[in-house]
């Protein structure tokens, strides 16, 4: 399992964003709220989800999920 | 009188015919004809020589129209370069031997002359620590966000080895009454397997906007952590989806949201200075090899490391950042006993950084981002950037009184 950051633009009406994840294999990593994003002139207000990605999903298949504009796997830090 | 020597450039011409005030002694150096000199109205564009002459300041003139010069120069004094200004300046690589304790960081920080002015120690400063989490029965914990519900903020179950422990006492130095968000995000997440991922600061960050907009609280973030490879990053420079070098990322852009609330943020430099960096660098180290993503956007509070005989500590990252050339922006205190018997890394001098940005902000209502970071800067005392310090090392009095003069 991995962790990945989705940014879905805001929409309203038609599937939520938890029942795309569940038809895509992907689950939201527990405790973690959406986290809205400000847009600007170049591009929409979103929503952020971490979610927990099997080995078996790919980016692509991330990348595929409608509304998905954004995918961005999460990085390592650790204290300086 | 008032004599001063010059050099005076003249035609090739017999020493009886020399101006009044040449030195006889010195034994005139002829000089190439310059190719590039124009016609000469006295006719001395070939070769010519050079004496040395001592008139007074007033004649100048005069000797510049006698019939066989050509020009006049200075010849000012000049001295031997002292040994002491042209020694290297001394890099500390002993994180091990700390040059002070927290009462000498907080006297040269000048908190005390601040604390005396406004009759208070930053009572009301609320600070959020991202980092592994703080102990609330050693310190004043007001809430915050944890990945992992069995240690939640201000649990005693830390992670990364107390070292959110040390940034809370680091950032006390400035601002003793402050209180603590505490961000644990070296904390583990149900699920996630490992601590300490960019997905948990970018949780923190949008508790902490929400937090904010609720209360004002906190009024400064202090981040302690960073990637010591670029490869930490999963996905490569020019990927859409790269953090390092990408000011797009949804975690850079968070910050950014953050800023424009009126939160106040800053964080460490890094620890792959090319004098002794951390092994955990890697092959990033030195110039342009350690400020990887958010902490070196150009609107941040980019914090290196000195100790306290405002000496560079040679681990401290290098600028320029990935994202901006100017970091980092100014230097903080590390190498000192503070929580641990020395309390090191950019990790210690980022917090004390905090700390001070809380004091001013409870002190100078409205302080912003922007203003904050260009009045740490400019309050140093040095002149100039450099990679290694950035504007110098932060002088907590000097901004407050510098903030005094512009809110």
């Amino acid at each position: 399992m991995r962790t990945i950051h989705l940014e879905f633009a805001v929409e309203r009406g038609g599937p939520t964003v938890n029942s795309r994840l569940e038809a895509a294999g992907v689950s939201v990593l527990p405790g973690f709220e959406p986290v809205p994003m400000r847009g600007d002139d170049a591009r929409p207000d979103t929503l952020v989800v971490t979610v927990l990605v099997p080995a078996g999903v790919s980016i692509e298949q991330l990348r595929a999920i409608p509304g998905v504009l954004g995918v961005s796997e999460d990085s390592r830090v650790g204290p300086v | 009188m008032n004599d001063i020597s010059v050099l005076v450039e003249m035609s090739p011409v017999r020493a009886a015919r020399w101006p009044s005030g040449v030195d006889p002694d010195f034994e005139p150096v002829p000089m190439p004809a310059l190719p590039t000199r124009g016609v000469d109205p006295k006719g001395a564009a070939g070769e010519t020589i050079v004496v040395r002459a001592t008139v007074d300041r007033a004649a100048v003139h005069d000797l510049r129209a006698h019939r066989d010069v050509v020009a006049v120069w200075s010849d000012p004094e000049i001295a031997p370069v002292g040994e002491g200004e042209a020694r290297a300046p001394a890099i500390d690589c002993s994180p091990e031997k700390p040059g002070g304790d927290a009462a000498d960081v907080s006297r040269a920080l000048g908190a005390d002359r601040v604390w005396q002015a406004i009759g208070h120690r930053g009572d009301g400063a609320v600070i959020g620590i991202v980092d592994g989490g703080i102990d609330g029965t050693r310190f004043p914990v007001a809430g915050g966000w944890s990945p992992d519900p069995e240690a939640p903020p201000g649990s005693p179950r830390v992670a990364w080895d107390g070292h959110g422990n040390m940034c809370a006492f680091d950032a006390h130095i400035a601002c003793p009454a402050a209180r603590f968000l505490d961000y644990s995000i070296g904390k583990t997440a149900p699920g996630a397997g490992v601590g300490g991922l960019l997905s948990s600061a970018l949780q923190s960050f949008h508790r902490a906007l929400v937090q904010f907009r609720i209360d004002g609280t906190p009024q400064v973030l202090s981040n302690s952590w960073g990637l010591y490879q670029e490869a930490w990053d999963p996905f490569p420079p020019g990927d859409p989806s790269n953090y390092t070098r990408n000011p797009d990322h949804v975690f850079t852009r968070k910050l950014l949201e953050l800023l424009d609330a009126g939160v106040l943020v800053a964080f460490a430099a890094g620890n792959c200075g090319g004098a002794c960096a951390d092994p955990r660098c890697g092959a990033d180290q030195g110039p342009g090899r350690g400020i990887w993503g958010a902490g070196g956007h150009e609107r941040s509070i980019c914090v290196g490391a000195v100790n306290l005989r405002r000496e560079w500590i040679g681990y401290s990252s290098e600028g320029p950042a990935a994202l901006s050339r100017e970091k980092p922006d100014l230097c903080g205190y590390s190498h000192f006993a503070g929580w641990f018997a020395s309390d090191t890394g950019t990790s210690a001098a980022c917090p004390v950084v905090a700390g001070t940005l809380a004091l001013l902000a409870r002190s100078r209502p409205g302080l912003a981002q922007d203003r904050a970071r260009t009045t740490l800067r400019a309050t140093t005392g040095a002149r100039g950037w450099n990679p290694r310090t950035g504007a110098g090392i932060v002088d907590a009095h000097a901004a407050w009184q510098a903030l005094g003069s512009i809110l």
